[in-house]
């Protein structure tokens, strides 16, 4: 049981919209959450931050492995809807330049 | 004489602590919503960053001891919110001023650097056998503050 939810988009991208708080408690939960997507062989990921008010390191963590793996399985995995707060972490540890967000039109489209 | 208020908070050093600190930022923020709702995230999550510091590095090689637990005190004031966390576990072995942001790619090592980046001061020191964090964020609303 954990606070992820997964939905699956008719062009076969996953959403997984993750928690209020994305600390060292739940980070773990969304590496495991997105290891079982892609062994299923689902490797377009989309994680929507739009909910999440607050990260850590460890969140940032998670989001980089998940993002690894997505892409040694020869997928893809992009944020969507950052809050101000996570989009300011994001910048402050350069991994804006790696966790681009994705519009959400562009998610239905398949234009990632 | 400027007016100083605290929230102060005792844990245990486990992960399921960090929660209960997340809720003394929340109380603070609603019993003070005039705060800068961006200078008291950094804080928090300054703050989270460090209390995650001691539950992963105090408490290492401590088994059959006594738990290690962390007190958590928040002041707020006209200019600055500030946080101190003290412990009673083993000295961090940290290089705080030379902490660099590692690679994008980097699955750890973040959290020391994102400690000073959120932060305008912070501190690590070793007093008897307490280890003293202290974070303080200036107040984006403060008088004379740019932007």
């Amino acid at each position: 049981m954990t606070g992820f939810s997964t939905e699956r988009l008719d062009n076969g991208v996953e959403i997984v919209r993750a928690v209020q708080r994305l600390n060292m408690v739940v980070a773990p939960q969304l590496s495991a959450v997105v290891s079982e997507l892609i062994a299923m062989g689902h490797v377009r990921i989309v994680v929507d931050l739009s909910g999440t008010e607050f990260i850590d390191s460890s969140g940032l963590g998670a989001l980089v492995s998940c993002l690894k793996k997505a892409r040694q399985a020869g997928g893809d995995l992009r944020i969507t809807g950052p809050t101000p707060h996570v989009q300011t972490v994001l910048e402050l540890t350069n991994l804006d330049r790696v966790l681009k967000p994705v519009p959400v039109a562009d998610i239905a489209s398949g234009a990632f | 004489v400027p007016r100083i208020r605290s929230w102060q908070v005792t844990v245990p050093a486990r992960p399921e602590s960090i929660e209960a600190i997340h809720e003394l930022v929340m109380a603070l923020r609603e019993d003070q919503p005039q705060l800068p709702d961006r200078d008291m995230l950094r804080l928090e999550t300054a703050v989270i960053e460090t209390a995650e510091n001691i539950v992963e590095h105090a408490t290492a090689g401590r088994t059959g001891v006594r738990e290690v637990s962390i007190d958590v005190t928040l002041t707020a004031t006209h200019d600055r919110i500030a946080a101190c966390l003290r412990d009673d576990g083993s000295a961090a072995t940290i290089d705080l001023a030379g902490a660099q942001m590692p690679d994008e790619m980097a699955e750890a090592g973040r959290g020391l650097a994102l400690m000073r980046a959120l932060t305008d001061e912070v501190s690590y020191q070793r007093l008897g056998l307490a280890n003293i964090w202290t974070l303080t964020c200036l107040r984006s609303d403060r008088e004379g503050a740019a932007g």
